[in-house]
Protein backbone atom coordinates (compact mmCIF):
# COMPACT_ATOMS: atom_id res chain seq x y z
CA UNK A 1 0.00 0.00 0.00
CA UNK A 2 1.70 3.51 -0.83
CA UNK A 3 1.44 6.18 1.50
CA UNK A 4 2.18 9.75 -0.01
CA UNK A 5 4.29 11.57 2.49
CA UNK A 6 5.81 14.61 1.38
CA UNK A 7 7.77 15.74 3.98
CA UNK A 8 10.42 18.24 3.74
CA UNK A 9 13.34 16.13 5.12
CA UNK A 10 15.41 19.33 6.41
CA UNK A 11 11.82 20.02 8.40
CA UNK A 12 13.02 19.86 11.81
CA UNK A 13 16.01 22.88 11.04
CA UNK A 14 14.09 24.60 8.67
CA UNK A 15 11.27 24.69 11.94
CA UNK A 16 13.58 26.17 14.38
CA UNK A 17 15.08 28.24 11.79
CA UNK A 18 11.63 29.86 11.51
CA UNK A 19 11.06 30.49 15.15
CA UNK A 20 14.57 32.26 15.50
CA UNK A 21 13.70 34.19 12.17
CA UNK A 22 10.54 35.12 14.18
CA UNK A 23 12.05 35.82 17.28
CA UNK A 24 14.72 38.42 15.53
CA UNK A 25 11.29 39.94 13.52
CA UNK A 26 10.15 40.88 16.85
CA UNK A 27 12.92 42.51 18.24
CA UNK A 28 13.93 43.96 15.08
CA UNK A 29 16.87 42.25 14.62
CA UNK A 30 18.73 41.81 11.42
CA UNK A 31 20.76 38.94 10.93
CA UNK A 32 23.73 38.44 8.86
CA UNK A 33 25.40 34.77 8.56
CA UNK A 34 29.11 35.34 7.34
CA UNK A 35 30.28 32.05 5.71
CA UNK A 36 33.94 31.27 4.08
CA UNK A 37 36.73 29.13 3.81
CA UNK A 38 38.91 29.30 7.27
CA UNK A 39 41.62 32.07 7.29
CA UNK A 40 39.90 34.04 4.37
CA UNK A 41 38.94 36.83 7.41
CA UNK A 42 35.93 36.80 8.48
CA UNK A 43 36.56 37.54 12.17
CA UNK A 44 39.38 40.30 10.65
CA UNK A 45 35.80 41.49 8.77
CA UNK A 46 34.19 41.64 12.30
CA UNK A 47 36.44 43.92 13.81
CA UNK A 48 36.92 46.25 10.51
CA UNK A 49 32.66 46.45 11.00
CA UNK A 50 32.70 46.98 14.44
CA UNK A 51 34.92 49.95 14.53
CA UNK A 52 32.82 51.78 11.90
CA UNK A 53 28.98 50.41 13.07
CA UNK A 54 30.09 51.48 16.98
CA UNK A 55 30.50 55.21 16.07
CA UNK A 56 26.88 55.28 14.46
CA UNK A 57 25.28 53.75 17.50
CA UNK A 58 24.78 50.56 15.58
CA UNK A 59 24.31 47.60 18.75
CA UNK A 60 25.27 44.67 17.52
CA UNK A 61 25.68 41.04 18.67
CA UNK A 62 27.62 38.37 17.39
CA UNK A 63 27.26 34.66 17.39
CA UNK A 64 30.53 32.83 16.89
CA UNK A 65 30.97 29.37 15.50
CA UNK A 66 34.04 27.34 15.74
CA UNK A 67 34.99 23.11 16.45
CA UNK A 68 37.18 24.73 19.36
CA UNK A 69 38.21 27.30 21.27
CA UNK A 70 37.00 30.53 21.47
CA UNK A 71 40.13 32.48 20.40
CA UNK A 72 37.07 34.36 18.06
CA UNK A 73 35.36 35.52 20.55
CA UNK A 74 38.28 36.95 22.46
CA UNK A 75 39.46 38.69 19.62
CA UNK A 76 36.09 40.65 19.97
CA UNK A 77 36.47 41.26 23.34
CA UNK A 78 37.82 45.03 22.92
CA UNK A 79 34.77 45.77 21.48
CA UNK A 80 31.67 46.52 23.59
CA UNK A 81 29.39 43.67 22.08
CA UNK A 82 27.99 40.77 23.36
CA UNK A 83 29.64 37.64 22.34
CA UNK A 84 28.28 33.93 22.45
CA UNK A 85 30.80 31.65 21.32
CA UNK A 86 29.73 28.15 20.27
CA UNK A 87 32.06 25.18 20.57
CA UNK A 88 30.28 22.53 17.81
CA UNK A 89 33.29 19.78 18.76
CA UNK A 90 32.91 17.76 15.44
CA UNK A 91 30.09 19.75 13.63
CA UNK A 92 31.29 21.84 10.70
CA UNK A 93 28.55 24.05 10.72
CA UNK A 94 26.21 26.15 12.84
CA UNK A 95 22.81 24.59 12.34
CA UNK A 96 19.30 26.51 13.84
CA UNK A 97 19.33 23.95 16.81
CA UNK A 98 22.89 25.64 17.87
CA UNK A 99 21.51 28.84 17.05
CA UNK A 100 18.48 28.75 18.82
CA UNK A 101 20.81 27.75 21.93
CA UNK A 102 23.14 31.02 21.87
CA UNK A 103 20.13 32.57 21.93
CA UNK A 104 19.10 31.66 25.42
CA UNK A 105 22.59 33.97 26.15
CA UNK A 106 21.87 36.80 23.97
CA UNK A 107 19.02 39.82 24.78
CA UNK A 108 17.70 40.43 21.72
CA UNK A 109 16.08 43.17 22.84
CA UNK A 110 19.33 45.08 23.86
CA UNK A 111 20.77 44.55 19.90
CA UNK A 112 19.79 45.79 16.39
CA UNK A 113 22.26 43.83 14.46
CA UNK A 114 23.30 39.68 14.71
CA UNK A 115 26.35 38.90 13.02
CA UNK A 116 26.51 34.90 13.18
CA UNK A 117 30.45 33.97 11.91
CA UNK A 118 29.90 30.20 10.76
CA UNK A 119 32.31 27.72 11.06
CA UNK A 120 35.04 27.66 8.09
CA UNK A 121 33.87 25.49 5.25
CA UNK A 122 32.98 26.47 1.84
CA UNK A 123 30.40 23.30 1.63
CA UNK A 124 27.80 22.49 4.56
CA UNK A 125 27.23 25.81 6.45
CA UNK A 126 25.17 26.57 3.02
CA UNK A 127 22.99 24.13 3.47
CA UNK A 128 21.94 25.42 7.05
CA UNK A 129 19.07 28.08 7.22
CA UNK A 130 19.76 29.56 11.06
CA UNK A 131 16.59 32.15 10.84
CA UNK A 132 19.60 34.74 9.42
CA UNK A 133 18.37 37.58 6.95
CA UNK A 134 21.08 37.07 4.63
CA UNK A 135 23.79 34.76 3.93
CA UNK A 136 27.22 36.44 3.28
CA UNK A 137 30.01 34.47 1.95
CA UNK A 138 33.44 35.59 1.74
CA UNK A 139 36.20 34.84 -0.64
CA UNK A 140 40.00 35.86 -0.51
CA UNK A 141 41.49 36.20 -3.74
CA UNK A 142 44.52 33.84 -2.15
CA UNK A 143 41.80 31.28 -2.85
CA UNK A 144 41.10 30.94 -6.84
CA UNK A 145 38.76 32.87 -9.09
CA UNK A 146 36.84 29.72 -10.22
CA UNK A 147 35.64 29.06 -6.24
CA UNK A 148 32.14 30.09 -7.30
CA UNK A 149 31.65 27.22 -10.19
CA UNK A 150 33.52 24.58 -7.45
CA UNK A 151 30.57 25.75 -4.80
CA UNK A 152 27.67 26.68 -6.15
CA UNK A 153 25.63 25.74 -3.14
CA UNK A 154 27.41 28.03 -1.26
CA UNK A 155 27.36 30.99 -3.37
CA UNK A 156 23.63 30.35 -4.78
CA UNK A 157 22.30 30.91 -1.33
CA UNK A 158 24.34 33.81 -0.46
CA UNK A 159 23.18 37.52 -0.88
CA UNK A 160 26.48 39.39 -0.97
CA UNK A 161 29.93 38.04 -1.59
CA UNK A 162 32.97 39.88 -0.01
CA UNK A 163 36.19 39.75 -2.36
CA UNK A 164 39.10 40.05 0.59
CA UNK A 165 42.35 40.74 0.67
CA UNK A 166 42.72 42.54 -2.56
CA UNK A 167 46.10 44.44 -1.04
CA UNK A 168 47.42 40.78 -2.86
CA UNK A 169 46.11 40.80 -5.89
CA UNK A 170 49.74 41.17 -7.68
CA UNK A 171 50.97 38.21 -5.85
CA UNK A 172 48.35 36.28 -7.11
CA UNK A 173 46.84 34.92 -10.60
CA UNK A 174 43.23 35.91 -9.37
CA UNK A 175 41.45 37.81 -12.17
CA UNK A 176 38.35 39.45 -10.47
CA UNK A 177 36.80 39.86 -13.91
CA UNK A 178 36.54 36.05 -13.85
CA UNK A 179 35.66 35.91 -10.50
CA UNK A 180 33.02 38.04 -10.91
CA UNK A 181 31.61 36.59 -13.65
CA UNK A 182 31.90 33.48 -12.36
CA UNK A 183 29.84 34.38 -9.05
CA UNK A 184 26.78 35.92 -11.47
CA UNK A 185 26.73 33.10 -13.54
CA UNK A 186 25.72 30.85 -10.52
CA UNK A 187 23.94 33.93 -8.96
CA UNK A 188 23.19 36.68 -11.27
CA UNK A 189 21.13 38.02 -7.83
CA UNK A 190 25.10 38.44 -5.72
CA UNK A 191 26.09 41.97 -4.91
CA UNK A 192 29.80 41.86 -4.90
CA UNK A 193 32.13 43.90 -2.19
CA UNK A 194 35.54 43.55 -3.03
CA UNK A 195 38.03 44.78 -0.29
CA UNK A 196 41.30 44.99 1.94
CA UNK A 197 40.63 44.01 5.83
CA UNK A 198 44.25 45.25 6.01
CA UNK A 199 43.82 48.39 3.87
CA UNK A 200 40.28 49.38 4.67
CA UNK A 201 39.73 49.78 0.51
CA UNK A 202 36.36 49.09 0.05
CA UNK A 203 35.09 48.45 3.52
CA UNK A 204 32.87 51.50 3.49
CA UNK A 205 30.32 50.25 0.56
CA UNK A 206 30.03 46.69 2.40
CA UNK A 207 29.00 48.80 5.80
CA UNK A 208 26.68 50.95 3.78
CA UNK A 209 25.30 47.70 2.57
CA UNK A 210 24.50 46.66 5.92
CA UNK A 211 23.10 49.33 7.27
CA UNK A 212 20.92 49.72 4.42
CA UNK A 213 19.68 45.91 5.15
CA UNK A 214 19.36 47.34 9.20
CA UNK A 215 17.56 49.94 8.21
CA UNK A 216 14.77 47.85 6.03
CA UNK A 217 14.33 45.70 8.77
CA UNK A 218 13.35 48.49 11.19
CA UNK A 219 11.15 50.22 9.15
CA UNK A 220 9.22 46.74 9.00
CA UNK B 1 26.47 16.93 1.99
CA UNK B 2 25.35 15.50 5.60
CA UNK B 3 24.35 12.60 3.83
CA UNK B 4 23.93 10.15 7.49
CA UNK B 5 21.84 13.24 8.57
CA UNK B 6 19.68 13.32 6.31
CA UNK B 7 19.76 9.34 6.19
CA UNK B 8 18.42 9.66 10.10
CA UNK B 9 15.90 12.48 8.88
CA UNK B 10 14.20 10.16 6.58
CA UNK B 11 13.96 7.31 9.04
CA UNK B 12 12.43 9.96 11.67
CA UNK B 13 9.81 10.67 8.76
CA UNK B 14 9.20 7.15 7.59
CA UNK B 15 8.72 5.70 11.20
CA UNK B 16 6.32 8.49 11.81
CA UNK B 17 4.17 7.63 8.25
CA UNK B 18 4.74 4.24 8.98
CA UNK B 19 3.65 3.85 12.65
CA UNK B 20 0.60 6.35 11.74
CA UNK B 21 -0.80 4.06 9.05
CA UNK B 22 -0.46 0.95 11.02
CA UNK B 23 2.09 -0.72 8.97
CA UNK B 24 3.97 -3.56 10.00
CA UNK B 25 6.98 -3.37 7.84
CA UNK B 26 7.93 -0.69 5.24
CA UNK B 27 8.86 -2.11 1.81
CA UNK B 28 9.84 1.29 -0.18
CA UNK B 29 10.48 4.96 0.14
CA UNK B 30 11.03 7.51 -2.61
CA UNK B 31 12.88 10.42 -1.67
CA UNK B 32 13.20 13.86 -4.49
CA UNK B 33 16.37 15.76 -3.62
CA UNK B 34 16.78 18.29 -6.11
CA UNK B 35 20.34 18.25 -8.04
CA UNK B 36 20.98 21.86 -6.25
CA UNK B 37 21.43 19.78 -3.14
CA UNK B 38 24.43 18.29 -4.15
CA UNK B 39 23.47 14.74 -2.50
CA UNK B 40 25.13 12.15 -3.55
CA UNK B 41 22.36 9.19 -3.92
CA UNK B 42 25.65 5.98 -3.46
CA UNK B 43 26.71 7.42 -0.04
CA UNK B 44 22.96 7.98 0.65
CA UNK B 45 22.11 4.27 0.43
CA UNK B 46 24.70 3.20 2.39
CA UNK B 47 24.32 5.38 4.76
CA UNK B 48 20.74 4.50 4.84
CA UNK B 49 21.53 0.65 5.19
CA UNK B 50 23.17 1.21 8.68
CA UNK B 51 20.77 3.52 9.76
CA UNK B 52 17.14 1.46 8.62
CA UNK B 53 18.82 -1.62 10.70
CA UNK B 54 15.91 -2.82 13.59
CA UNK B 55 13.53 -1.03 12.71
CA UNK B 56 10.54 -1.02 10.64
CA UNK B 57 12.50 -0.36 7.40
CA UNK B 58 15.15 -2.62 7.72
CA UNK B 59 13.74 -4.97 4.75
CA UNK B 60 13.07 -1.17 2.46
CA UNK B 61 14.25 -0.48 -0.45
CA UNK B 62 15.31 3.70 -0.91
CA UNK B 63 14.96 4.91 -3.90
CA UNK B 64 16.47 8.21 -4.69
CA UNK B 65 14.84 10.51 -7.50
CA UNK B 66 17.44 13.68 -8.37
CA UNK B 67 15.60 16.19 -10.14
CA UNK B 68 16.99 18.46 -12.29
CA UNK B 69 17.72 22.33 -12.06
CA UNK B 70 14.47 24.12 -14.19
CA UNK B 71 14.31 27.34 -14.76
CA UNK B 72 12.40 30.10 -16.26
CA UNK B 73 13.25 33.26 -17.66
CA UNK B 74 11.12 36.19 -16.59
CA UNK B 75 11.93 37.84 -19.58
CA UNK B 76 11.06 35.95 -22.79
CA UNK B 77 9.52 33.09 -20.86
CA UNK B 78 11.35 30.10 -21.60
CA UNK B 79 11.48 27.09 -19.33
CA UNK B 80 14.76 25.49 -19.41
CA UNK B 81 17.09 23.06 -17.78
CA UNK B 82 20.16 24.62 -15.70
CA UNK B 83 23.45 23.53 -16.90
CA UNK B 84 26.34 23.18 -14.59
CA UNK B 85 24.61 25.44 -12.37
CA UNK B 86 24.62 28.40 -14.56
CA UNK B 87 21.57 30.70 -14.19
CA UNK B 88 21.51 32.07 -17.59
CA UNK B 89 18.36 31.81 -20.14
CA UNK B 90 19.87 29.82 -23.36
CA UNK B 91 17.04 31.74 -25.27
CA UNK B 92 17.70 35.58 -24.58
CA UNK B 93 20.99 35.29 -21.92
CA UNK B 94 18.64 37.16 -19.32
CA UNK B 95 19.96 36.28 -15.66
CA UNK B 96 16.16 37.45 -14.56
CA UNK B 97 15.21 33.52 -13.48
CA UNK B 98 12.95 32.23 -10.99
CA UNK B 99 13.98 28.35 -10.19
CA UNK B 100 10.91 26.33 -10.57
CA UNK B 101 12.77 22.49 -9.48
CA UNK B 102 16.23 21.40 -8.35
CA UNK B 103 15.80 22.41 -4.61
CA UNK B 104 13.84 19.76 -3.18
CA UNK B 105 14.58 17.43 -0.83
CA UNK B 106 11.44 15.54 0.96
CA UNK B 107 10.36 11.52 1.33
CA UNK B 108 7.55 11.88 -1.52
CA UNK B 109 6.36 8.47 -0.48
CA UNK B 110 6.29 4.68 0.92
CA UNK B 111 5.03 1.75 0.16
CA UNK B 112 4.05 -0.45 3.34
CA UNK B 113 2.86 -4.56 4.11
Amino acid sequence: MKITVLDNILQANDAIAAEIAAKLAAHRVFAINLMSSPGAGKTTLLERTLERLEPKGVRVGVIEGDIETSRDAERLEGFNVPVVQINTGTACHLDANMINGALANLDCSAIDLLFIENVGNLVCPAEFKVGEDHKVMMLSVAEGDEKPLKYPLMFRESSAMIVNKIDLLQHTNFDMEEATANACKINPKLTLFPLSCTTGEGLEAWVEWVLKGLEAKRAH
Amino acid sequence: MHELSIAQNIMKIVASSAHKSGATSVKTIRIRAGALRGIVPEQLLFLFDFVKKETIAEGATLEVEIVPVKAGCKDCQRVFLVQNFEMICPECQSKDLSVISGMELDVKEIEIV
